[in-house]
């Protein structure tokens, strides 16, 4: 459970968030969605314990200003928006770091698989001897994201859930691999886990959210479940962009949604 | 090795799984380690006066007698000559190539050496100080510090640079690596331009003094030095070797490294301390011994992997190697005589490491 | 001034270790001699027998160049000074480092400083310093009064003489920057020995000069060391510099070159090379 209160985020003078109130729960999928500059990675950010704040966060219970980084770990696993990389690592040892991070959850035994069991996960089974930097940008992201899963593995341990922080985790993405991800993401929330992801996708946040929040200039300008969140006239005032909901476009025009998917199908992959 | 999976069915592992160069890691730090001993014990046994090192060894563990006109002599240059100056390569070169490795983690950047954080321009300072106006204006401090005064100013000078640049880019509790860079090369300036004006002031024999200084050599090893600064060095080597987690995790950047648990401040102020006491240590009794910070790592990164659970052990033990086998060859070379070490490391080193990345540049992946 | 200094400090470092004092030489039969004018008086002394190593900066007699080298004076290698097996080191002021002299004491290798001087009687203390660690004081005396004598002769020739030349003495010009000589160095030491004076006073030891000062300073004569080589073109670069061309010395083309090590040795050649200097800046006596 992660529950933030009266959030306050000042960054170089400039007042980033203003009064926040944030709520994730275990065991669902919470969408963060807003326009460019509205505070989402900095929310993202504080619940991480990266920034100073105003205001109360408690993950899993215990103040965050209390948690010690090896204590944060292994409640939280962050994949953030992008990772450059200075060194020459291979994909498997890129994943291989989540292991050394929190607590994985698995018997040490079990340790020397998860590498390759994450990154069929993520589709990317046949890459563990790549090098990283020879990586597109969507496939380092999807490693980045297999050594997340590595690093809270099990997603409730001794009874806590953990959490996986995703920020923009799809957007180098083609369309396939994003479902499949967000999949990844669903899964975990199933399993009890808890889901805290930034998207800007509407259509893959209405499909996924279990919890919406809109963020627009640094407060929360709506939060519920999707269907009462994306109406048309939040979108516009937050968006500041005239879209319909559930509006299909003019005759001629193709649209592909990802919400079209056979609802019984799900993408091929290779897990085993 | 066979493991059972969840279903039941036995999988035979791979050896290695792909992707996963710890196994070449750990060949290569057995390999590095039997190199390293047949290194000291070349060391022991080469130099100019042509002493055998075992019968001295022997006697000195009481298994037998010396005798021969020349027993005092070879019992001198092994024990109080070779024996040292083997000692004091080892650990400085250990300790230069592992202040390299962790400047190039903290800075994640190739380039990066021991000298970023200031060490080098304090230490050299301290020494020019010493060496040119040492009976003049610091004669007093000359006196107190006697004849090692050299080696404790250029200690001391080197931790002050770097007390001063970890202050300026230290705001709130937050080391920016970027700002210690940019103050490090101010500081630097600054450095150079007061050891410019001492060399002015510097009168022939202290020019020879400050050039072979700035050559560096263990030629000036003795026990009191390798008590001196090896305690100080050995700490350095042995608290590194706690930073090969955080290392890893910051390759991928503070924040996730924040995040996989890394007490990131924390982290990066030990590892300052760390650098600074290992080089400082190193720089006072050899003077300055370029290039062993920067290829040594180079080179085993190329060929282990940058898993710096490997690489802090493979670059001390390769570190050293090269300095004892560099040391060698200075000593012998010119017979009586001797080379200032930093040429020789620069010469062997220098096309060594140009033919390293000739063939591997293919595997340059970042 | 300076050179008490240097005593004082090279006393401190003394007092750590063995002493220092001329006491003569426990065995001399395997002598290391580190200081060029040292291994000349020893040859001059006819003791050159016991010699079996000598340091970079002995290059006269041409015998001593045959004797294995053991390197810079200020940067001694101690095994390397124990390879030659050396039962005797004897040492001009200034080598070193304290470190290896040390460990060479320690493995029971007497060593004896003997001081420097840029003086008359500098070479002459010098002289018997050698005789005393040598335990040959009775050639060393002869030899000292020899080289009094010669040298008193030389002074003599310009005792008489008002004005004495300014004499500008030039390490080196790379670059076009003129390195030159203030007081307190050999060179100072051998031009008041023959009689002139040094142009430079301002300073102690080997400094840039800038042009103005060169101008200043108005030396009647320039003085360098012979480095080998084609002598006359260099001449005409040096006497053709912008603010060396203003002087007196290139207007009468009073340019001189010595060797090094016979000019500024302070040893047993330099009453000759007093001489010899004497000659060239006083033609006309």
């Amino acid at each position: 459970m992660i529950e933030a209160n009266d959030i306050s985020v000042s960054i170089g003078g400039r007042t980033i968030l203003q009064d926040v109130d944030f709520t994730a729960r275990p065991g669902e999928t919470t969408v963060i969605v807003g326009p460019n500059g509205s505070g989402k990675t900095t929310l993202l950010k504080t619940l991480c314990g990266d920034y100073a704040y105003a205001g109360a966060v408690r993950l899993g219970g215990r103040d965050l200003k209390s948690l010690t980084p090896p204590q944060a770990a292994s409640l939280r696993a962050v994949l953030p928006q992008s990772t450059t990389l200075s060194f020459p690592f291979t994909v498997r040892e890129v994943v291989a770091l989540g292991l050394t991070a929190g607590r994985p959850g698995v018997a040490p035994s079990h340790y020397r698989r998860l590498p390759e069991e994450a990154l069929a996960r993520v589709d990317l089974a046949e890459f563990a001897g790549r090098f990283y930097g020879e990586l597109s940008g969507g496939e380092q992201q999807r490693v980045q994201l297999a050594r997340v899963l590595c690093q809270v593995w099990v997603p409730v341990l001794e009874g806590v859930p953990r959490f996986l922080f995703l920020d923009e985790p799809v957007s180098s993405l083609d369309v396939r691999h994003q479902l499949m991800i967000m999949d990844v993401a669903r899964r975990f929330a199933e399993a009890g886990g808890g889901v805290v992801a930034i998207l800007h996708d509407l259509n893959l946040a209405a499909m996924y959210a279990d919890s919406l929040y809109a963020l627009k200039a640094g407060r929360v300008a709506a939060e519920g479940r999707p269907a009462g969140v994306l109406t048309d006239a939040l979108v516009e005032a937050v968006f500041d962009c005239p879209l319909r909901v559930g509006v299909a476009p003019a005759p001629d025009t193709p649209f592909v949604l990802p919400q079209s998917r056979a609802a019984d199908g799900k993408p091929k992959t290779k897990v085993a | 090795m066979a493991q059972a999976s969840l279903s039941g069915t036995a999988h035979p592992a791979p050896a290695r799984p792909a992707g996963d160069r710890s196994g070449i890691g750990q060949t290569a730090v057995v390999v590095l380690a039997g190199l390293l001993l047949a290194v000291m014990v070349l060391s022991m046994t080469t130099g100019a006066s042509g002493a055998s090192a075992w019968p001295v060894v022997a006697h000195a563990l009481g298994l037998a007698p010396l005798e021969g006109a020349d027993a005092l002599r070879d019992q001198v240059v092994i024990l109080n000559i070779r024996l040292p100056r083997m000692i004091l390569g080892t650990l400085i070169g250990a300790a230069l190539a592992v202040s390299g490795l962790v400047m190039q983690g903290l800075f994640r950047n190739p380039l990066a050496d021991p000298g970023l954080v200031g060490v080098s321009s304090g230490a050299g300072l301290g020494a020019v100080a010493i060496i040119v106006v040492g009976t003049t204006i610091l004669a007093p401090v000359t006196a107190f510090l006697g004849i090692y005064a050299l080696q404790i100013a250029s200690f001391a000078g080197g931790l002050v640079t770097t007390f001063v640049l970890y202050r300026v880019a230290t705001r709130s509790g937050q080391t920016a690596i970027a700002t210690m860079l940019l103050a490090g090369i101010a500081i630097g300036a600054l450095c150079g331009a007061v050891t410019g004006v001492l060399v002015y002031m510097a009168d022939d024999n202290q020019l020879r003094d400050l050039t072979f200084w700035g050559l560096g050599s263990l030629s000036g090893a003795n026990w009191t030095k390798v008590l001196a600064s090896g305690p100080i060095i050995l700490a350095a080597l042995v608290g590194s070797a706690f930073l090969s987690r955080g290392l890893n995790a910051m390759t991928l950047g503070e924040a996730t490294a924040a995040h996989l648990g890394i007490s990131v401040q924390p982290f990066k102020r030990w590892a300052i301390v760390l650098v600074a006491a290992a080089t400082g240590a190193s720089v006072a009794v050899s003077g300055g011994i370029g290039f062993v910070g920067i290829v040594v790592p180079h080179v085993l990164r190329l060929v282990i992997g940058p898993d710096h659970r490997y690489l802090l052990p493979a670059s001390a033990l390769l570190g050293a190697a090269f300095l004892l086998m560099a040391d060698a060859v200075s000593r012998t070379v010119v017979a009586p005589a001797e080379l200032p070490i930093g040429i020789v490391t620069a010469f062997v080193g220098g096309p060594f490491f140009l033919w390293i990345l000739l063939r591997r540049r293919g595997g340059l992946a970042w | 001034m300076k050179r008490l200094r240097t005593l004082f400090a090279a006393a401190l470092v003394g007092l750590s270790l063995p002493a220092a004092a001329l006491e003569p030489f426990t065995d001399t039969s395997r002598l290391v001699s580190i200081g060029g004018s040292l291994t000349e008086i020893i040859y001059a002394l006819g003791e050159e027998a016991k010699l079996v190593a000598r340091d970079q900066t002995a290059v006269y007699p041409p015998q001593a160049l045959e004797l294995p080298d053991v390197g810079y004076m200020r940067a001694l290698a101690p095994e390397g000074v124990l390879s030659v097996s050396p039962t005797a080191l004897l040492v001009i002021e200034g080598s070193g480092p304290p470190e290896a002299l040390e460990v060479l004491s320690h493995a029971g290798v007497e060593y004896r400083t003997v001081p420097e001087s840029f003086s008359h009687e500098g070479v002459l203390d010098k002289i018997r310093a050698v005789g005393e660690a040598l335990g040959v004081p009775d050639k060393a005396e002869a030899l000292a009064g020899e080289i009094d004598a010669a040298l008193a002769a030389a002074e003599e020739r310009t005792a008489g003489i008002e004005t004495r030349k300014r004499v500008l003495f030039i390490l080196s010009m790379q670059g076009g920057k003129v390195n030159a000589s203030g007081t307190g160095t050999a060179a100072n030491g051998i031009i008041e020995l023959a009689g002139a004076v040094n142009a430079i006073e301002d300073y102690e030891g080997y400094k840039q000069l800038t042009e103005e000062a060169i101008i200043a300073a108005a030396p009647d004569v320039i003085l360098m060391m012979d480095r080998g080589g084609d002598h006359a073109a260099s001449e005409a670069e040096i006497l053709s510099h912008p603010a060396i061309s203003l002087t007196p010395a290139a207007q009468n083309h009073a340019f001189i070159r010595m060797d090094g090590a016979y000019l500024l040795g302070f040893g047993p050649r330099t009453a000759e090379a007093v001489a010899d200097l004497v000659e060239a800046l006083y033609p006309e006596l």
